[in-house]
């Protein structure tokens, strides 16, 4: 291997300011509204300009910017946590971890972990319960290389065994630390509520499902799933588009085994009945999560209205109704969100709040954010908190697309979740969209959204504690959703079944 | 200022270079809570009444006043044993909660008067993202990304909220800060033995106290303190801009001027940490039983920032790392006695730690891990490291400072944070510098600091292994 030194120089100009006293500032304005702007009509990028169908099968985004001498390559991929076999929970995820610790047909693992480090790259793989991906960032330099590498990584993976053995090893340590954290509880049973215990989505290895898999599940897997027609690339950064087109066709030709096309996954969700679910754990602070059956999915006819009234609600950082109760008036919490996650066009995700405070304060935290539901359903929103959010929205896009590869990584995803095949000008008409909703548009989405009959909600802390509130406030958590408290017992980290409380 | 034109955006920061490292027992945590307090507003942003609101801010202190006195007591009573903490509300004095419900009073008359967050929504409204700060022990950085045509509003905003803060809504802000520890230290599994294992690292020099405060001190600190905390600490002189992204540099510069040249220097310079950090005399060690999977800490003291020796130990840092590295080739692959590695030279302003830490694979004594990091450093120490693997800790130090160039937001936290531990331009001469280390400088700089006494270790283990 050849190494070549490059002259590096921040692409920096410097001037120093420095402070002096004697100045005329009569001309500052009292208010900041008083200041004039220029306009600034921002066009986020368009797809089509990016994007191109290899004859080998993948679509490919490319978005080339030549200032710094980097390339990233992500290959996102149709093989996510849903196509594995129940009993082998876990084996989307090792396929995927062991793609690029386990070694091709022409390097050893260990000659990889070499190679890439000598070259200053960074590989990683990734696996959620959709999509897979594979990426590499390299110095331009080796683009070459890095193809070549990324071809073998992709279609001709060894799944060496003994690196197969660690990692194992590896995923069942971690399990022990599942009850650790009351986070990590938190966003467990939260799962196994909002969607069962048995849906793709929550579902999660154990001992068992990890220990039977072995190197044949695993090229098994490889084999079904990674091949070019489940592949869609995201490649920015430094090279030139006409030059890597044709590399990029010789890397998905020819491929050494065809797979299949991946069923559209289930979306039979079993939400849980409304309720106080309990986890106890001895610590200072009540996690608490409410979770309502949101029934909006991407690309619903009130999906922008949902994005305002989210925003004005509990989703606008420093500035949502929730921050401001909860946060500001009453110091009750650090953090409180709500989160309407619109990214499937095939199936809505719940709509959670989530919060964390002392223990004796969470019912007086809960009865705050409760006020805010029961208004947001119930009062139009100001037309100056509707503008001030659409000017956010509007405004933020261009932080979006700031980078080449945030642009290449979005319309990917927007390509792999079928987003794009739905509505190729979302992006482009977004603005109007946004300026298009009304404040009666924010409250019919509010009450569909909100669901409190629906909501349940999630508490992992001190149970004493929390059931002995606070003597300032007249309040008892009890005085929400059904009132009905069950308690959720811990699970045993391997086996996930409750643990038997002991005496 | 770096002008770039990419994105119709511009990513915009400053640093004061103040940090937990200039507390003092009794005030830790003010840096940060005063990071909080900047968001509070100015004296025309954040009311509706400005007058009436600055008068109840005087009210509230003269009751606050009582009420520290009364917490004296309280403190007392809990130095006697005679209460368990000051936490819990029932702990506290019929008094204090007299004055308490007074002071609630107040508080209620002064949101009425609010604007809420109206600083914050102004950036908002005004398509700014990422509006947020940070403190460290050495700097308290505060940034956002705007609208390219938004530059004026960012010089309009910033200047007004150095020039005329107004720390409303103080004693709540200290609650949330309060459930921010609880959130980050108290209720993770390990976030208190950090924060005690980095108070055992520290010989002398100030950074003993985490950046968020003890909660004793972060209950008592007062407005008043703030306010001399400002007036020393967040002064042109120690404040530093730093903006990136599409702009015209000479107009930025106008406008500079026209906004910032208004604030006055402060009389005097802010005071220099003087201490130095007292040479370790012996090996300190911790062991600990806690909710996690086996893991051990090893810190060993180094040097503060732009020390000559930092880059041939960021360069031997960088060299143990990653999945070729000698450590996890060792010990992760070949012995299998840890699941994972972790390398780490951090030069802060006044002082440095080089660290490394494993997690134990289950059922591996941790000294015998401990053992084979050190069989490692002393094979470095003896032979030194080979050329091929110097040149690989280069490549990668070089490619990674290219990806610090991606985005406007990067750069400008690589400036802002250089210049909070010393100077800005070391970020454009550090990489230079470390292109020169040669693998006697690495062996050098081994020999000089993985010593014995040098070291603080920490051994970790399940507190319930039947769990």
């Amino acid at each position: 291997m050849k190494i070549r030194m490059l002259a590096f120089r921040l692409l920096t100009c410097c001037i120093l300011l420095t402070f002096c006293t004697t100045t005329n500032s009569a001309s500052i304005p009292k208010r900041p509204e008083q200041l004039k702007f220029n306009p600034l009509n921002y066009t986020p990028p368009d797809p089509l300009q990016h994007k191109f169908t290899l004859k080998s099968g993948p679509t490919v985004y490319l978005v080339q910017d030549n200032t710094i001498p980097i390339v990233q390559i992500t290959v996102f991929v149709k093989a996510g946590e849903y196509l594995e076999p129940t009993n082998l929970t876990g084996l989307a995820e090792l396929t995927s971890t062991l793609l690029v610790e386990g070694g091709t047909s022409k390097h050893s693992a260990d000659e990889i972990d070499e190679m890439v480090d000598f070259l200053g790259a960074i590989l990683t793989s990734s696996c959620s319960s959709l999509y897979s991906t594979v990426s590499l960032n390299i110095l331009s330099q080796h683009l070459t290389n890095a193809l070549e590498l990324l071809r073998e990584i992709l279609a001709t993976p060894a799944f060496q065994e003994d690196r197969l053995k660690i990692v194992k090893q590896r995923v069942i340590q971690e399990m022990a630390q599942r009850n650790d954290d009351s986070s990590s509880i938190e966003s467990r049973e939260a799962m196994f509520l909002a969607y069962g215990t048995n849906s793709w989505v929550s579902r999660i290895p154990t001992r068992r499902t990890i220990e039977v898999i072995t190197q044949d599940d695993l090229i098994k897997f490889h084999q079904h799933w990674y091949w070019p027609s489940n592949f869609i690339v995201a490649v920015s950064g430094d090279f030139q588009s006409n030059q890597i087109l044709p590399m990029l066709e010789a890397m998905f030709n020819s491929w050494p085994f065809k797979g299949e096309q991946p069923p559209l996954p289930p979306t039979d969700f079993k939400f849980a009945t409304p309720a106080i679910y309990m986890v106890h754990k001895q610590v200072n602070q009540a996690r608490v999560r409410i979770i309502m059956p949101n029934s909006i999915k991407w690309g619903d006819p009130e999906h922008f209205a949902a994005i305002i009234m989210n925003h004005i609600f509990g989703g606008g950082g420093l500035t949502s109704r929730l921050f401001n109760r909860v946060r500001s008036d009453e110091g009750l919490a650090y953090s409180v969100h709500s989160y309407l996650a619109l990214v499937d066009p095939l199936f809505p995700r719940p709509f959670e709040i989530s919060l964390q405070t002392k223990s004796r304060t969470t019912a007086r935290a809960l009865a705050l954010v409760f006020e805010e539901i029961e208004e947001i359903r119930k009062r139009s929103v100001s037309n100056e908190e509707l503008q001030r959010a659409k000017e956010y929205l509007i405004g933020r896009l261009s932080d979006a697309f700031s980078t080449p590869h945030a642009i290449a990584s979005t319309f990917a995803q927007d390509e792999l979740c079928g987003r794009f095949q739905l509505n190729p000008n979302y992006w482009k008409d977004y603005i109007s969209n946004i300026q298009r909703v009304t404040a009666s548009d924010v409250l019919n989405v509010a009450k569909r959204v909100l669901d409190t009959n629906h909501a349940l909600i999630l508490i992992v802390g001190d149970k004493p504690e929390i059931l002995r509130g606070h003597p300032d406030y007249n309040v008892h958590i009890t005085n929400f959703v059904s009132g009905r408290i069950v308690d959720l017992p811990l699970r045993d980290p391997f086996t996930l079944l409750p643990i038997p409380e002991t005496k | 200022m770096v002008e770039r034109h990419n994105v119709p955006r511009i990513a915009a920061g400053w640093v004061a270079k103040v940090g937990s490292a200039n507390e003092r027992p009794g005030i830790t945590g003010i840096a940060h809570l005063f990071e909080h307090m900047m968001f509070k507003g100015t004296r025309s942003i954040g009311s509706k009444n400005p007058k009436r609101d600055l008068q109840i801010i005087i009210e509230q202190e003269a009751i606050r006043e009582q009420m520290r006195q009364e917490e004296r007591k309280i403190r007392e009573m809990l130095r006697k044993g005679e209460i368990p903490d000051m936490i819990n509300p029932e702990n506290m004095t019929p008094r204090w909660r007299e004055l308490n419900a007074k002071f609630q009073k107040l508080v209620e008359e002064q949101r009425k008067l609010l604007v809420k967050n109206e600083f914050s929504k102004i950036y908002s409204e005004a398509g700014a993202t990422q509006l947020n700060a940070f403190t460290t022990e050495d700097m308290t950085v505060y940034f956002v990304s705007l609208p390219a045509n938004k530059l004026e509003l960012w010089m309009w905003m910033e200047s007004e909220r150095i020039l005329h803060p107004v720390f409303r809504e103080f004693y709540s802000e200290r609650e949330v800060v309060m459930e921010e520890r609880r959130l980050r230290v108290e209720a993770p599994p390990l976030g208190r033995h950090y924060e005690q294992f980095g108070a055992m690292f520290w010989n002398s020099v100030p950074y003993k106290w985490p950046v968020i405060g003890w909660p004793s001190d972060l209950l008592s600190i007062s407005k008043a303190d703030a306010d001399e905390f400002f007036a020393t600490y967040y002064t042109p002189q120690n404040i530093t801009l730093v903006l990136v992204g599409d702009f015209n540099p000479r107009e930025v510069e106008r406008l500079t001027r026209k906004y910032f040249e208004r604030i006055p220097r402060g009389k005097i310079d802010p005071p220099d940490v003087v201490t130095i950090e007292m040479p370790s005399v012996a090996e300190k060690r911790m062991y600990a039983q806690a909710e996690c999977n086996p893991q051990i800490e090893i810190l060993w003291h180094t040097v503060p920032f732009a020390h000559k020796d930092s880059y041939a130990l960021s360069i031997l840092a960088t060299l143990l790392s990653g999945p070729s590295g000698r450590l996890h080739r060792k010990l992760v692959l070949k012995d299998q006695l840890a699941t994972s590695i972790w390398v780490n030279q951090a030069s802060q302003r006044w002082a440095g730690a080089f660290n490394i830490g494993a997690e134990i694979r289950d059922g591996i004594p941790p000294e015998k891990v401990e053992e084979a990091i050190y069989e490692i450093l002393e094979s470095i120490k003896k032979e030194g490291v080979q050329d091929y693997e110097l040149q690989k800790a280069k490549n990668k130090l070089l490619a990674a400072q290219y990806r610090k160039l991606e985005d406007n937001f990067q750069i400008m936290l690589t400036l802002l944070i250089h210049e909070g531990e010393g100077n800005w331009r070391e970020a454009n001469e550090r990489f230079q510098k470390l292109q020169v280390v040669t693998s006697d400088d690495v062996q050098r700089v081994a020999q000089t600091y993985f010593k014995r006494e040098n070291r603080l270790v920490g051994i970790f283990t399940r507190k319930n292994p039947d769990n």
